[in-house]
């Protein structure tokens, strides 16, 4: 099994051979290329944009389905096969979260965007990508943070993001427990509602 | 004296309007290295009020206190929101949601914290896990990967036509050899699945037909080429034995009358029948 190629060129090689492979139809290789870059996609891409595990896996499940029927269509680049796969990867991510009907930090617009800058990454080895795309979703959550009052927000940073106790968090915040769970709750519907007007004014 | 009037570089009143449309002029927009900067002059030259919801926004923020008195119903909300957490919690095995771990935004989390918000379908859960998803551990299971992937390729398979189906499954499959497909992998060779072993078949009758029929095309013209050639054959047996087309004169020693004409013309009907007799019987070798 190849690795991630992170500019190494006999690695680079290796690929454009795997890749050359799958393009004559060679199922085996491109089995290979989706073993070793399909964990990835999951990892920085599907999840982070979609959020649940369910749904994150049905769209890698997707993913591979596409990969597959298109691969006809990859082109090799220096750059090597992952960037293809990752568009894939956002446009799938794209398609599911337009079917969303429920709040969601990331909005369709924000995936829309990512797409159209692709062809800007000044790094596309697989390694920048990946930390490239969980910065991107972590700076979204705190975009979306940021619009709520900083009191919901921090308590979901205590509560959600830290995983600190409800006695830890109610602690920090100097409330009751008590208190601490209906202040979360109101963290929730302000967030739910800061990303409805959001999404409303896009 | 002319005095040179002196440019004024700075917009005037009635250009104004003309700067506050630069959207619509098709100056940069945002994603620029530009933008920016533009934005700033525009708010500077023309600074506008915030719009109204945002304006409400702001308000509510200002004026909200998260830690007012909660309503009865708040509460219960509060209560479900936190039974519905602590379930997705046991319902996980993992460590209690009560008991989290320590977890840098940095890093993703090896917690099992994940796995209770990533797995769930309520509408607070799920706005949650999209909120806790960046900072996750996000792992796929080897094995639920591996069942993906051979899920997208089976499904590939099952779309495509049948002959495409069999020939690529020939490629990864090592083939079945029987006694009676013995001939066929002799001449074809091993890898070729039954279906192409068919199809060479029917191409190899092919062929043989459109050999026969060309064949056949050469045979009809070197027969047509025989006949065209006849006159040529009977001049080569002329020239040693044939009669030769030549002048009437000689059939008539004696002048004859030019107010009968029939008899000559019988004559010479009858003398030219003769000679093309005898001549399609030397080139016929029946003389």
């Amino acid at each position: 099994m190849v690795a991630s190629v992170d500019r190494d060129p006999a690695k680079l090689e290796a690929e454009r051979k795997l890749c050359e492979r799958a393009h004559q139809g060679d199922r085996e290789a491109l089995g290979e290329i989706l073993q070793t870059y399909g964990p990835r996609l999951y990892r920085a891409v599907l999840l982070p944009r979609l959020g649940r595990r369910p749904l994150a896996e049905e769209a890698l499940g997707m993913v591979y389905i596409k990969v597959v029927e298109r691969f006809h269509q990859f082109t090799w680049q220096d750059v090597g096969v992952y960037p293809w796969l990752r568009v894939v990867a956002l446009r799938i991510a794209l398609d599911l979260l337009r079917k969303q009907k429920r709040e969601h930090i990331y909005r369709p617009r924000d995936i829309e965007r990512e797409i159209n800058l692709v062809e800007e990454q000044p790094d596309h080895t697989p390694s920048a990508l990946e930390q490239l795309d969980l910065a991107r979703a972590k700076s979204r959550v705190v975009s979306a943070l940021e619009l709520i009052n900083p009191r919901y927000a921090q308590v979901i940073q205590l509560r959600i993001l830290e995983e600190k106790s409800r006695e830890e968090a109610a602690e920090v915040l100097g409330v009751t427990v008590g208190t601490l769970d209906v202040v979360l709750h109101r963290a929730l519907a302000a967030l739910k509602k800061s990303l409805a007007e959001d999404g409303a004014d896009s | 004296m002319n005095r040179r009037k002196p440019v004024n570089h700075f917009p005037q009143e009635n250009s104004i309007e003309e700067l506050s449309s630069i959207p619509e002029a098709g100056l940069p927009q945002a994603d620029t290295e530009h933008a920016e900067l533009i934005e700033q002059l525009r708010a500077a030259w023309s600074p506008s009020a915030p719009s109204e919801a945002t304006h409400l926004r702001l308000l509510s923020l200002a004026l909200e206190d998260p830690f007012a008195p909660a309503s009865e119903a708040e509460l219960e909300l509060a209560a479900e929101l936190n039974r519905e957490l602590v379930n997705l919690s046991e319902e996980t095995q993992s460590i209690p949601f009560e008991g989290g771990s320590q977890l840098s935004s940095e890093e993703p989390s090896t917690a099992p914290f994940s796995s209770v918000f990533l797995g769930v379908g309520s509408p607070n859960a799920a706005l949650l896990a999209s909120v806790k998803a960046p900072f996750s551990n996000g792992e796929i299971s080897p094995a639920l990967n591996t069942s993906l992937i051979q899920a997208a390729l089976a499904h590939h398979s099952a779309q495509q036509p049948e002959s495409e189906a069999a020939a690529q499954s020939a490629l990864l499959t090592p083939p079945e050899k029987s006694s009676g497909d013995l001939a066929s992998q002799s001449v074809v060779g091993e890898l070729i699945p039954l279906r192409q072993k068919r199809r060479l078949n029917f191409g190899f009758i092919g062929s043989m037909v459109a050999a026969a029929a060309l064949g056949l095309i050469w045979l009809s013209n070197s027969q047509l080429a025989e006949r065209r050639a006849e006159p040529a054959s009977l001049q080569r047996v002329a020239a040693e034995e044939l009669s030769v087309s030549r002048s009437t004169s000689e059939l008539f020693n004696a002048k004859f009358s030019t107010e009968t004409t029939s008899e000559r013309l019988d004559t010479i009907a009858e003398q030219r029948a003769r000679e093309l007799r005898k001549n399609r019987y030397a080139s016929w070798g029946a003389r």
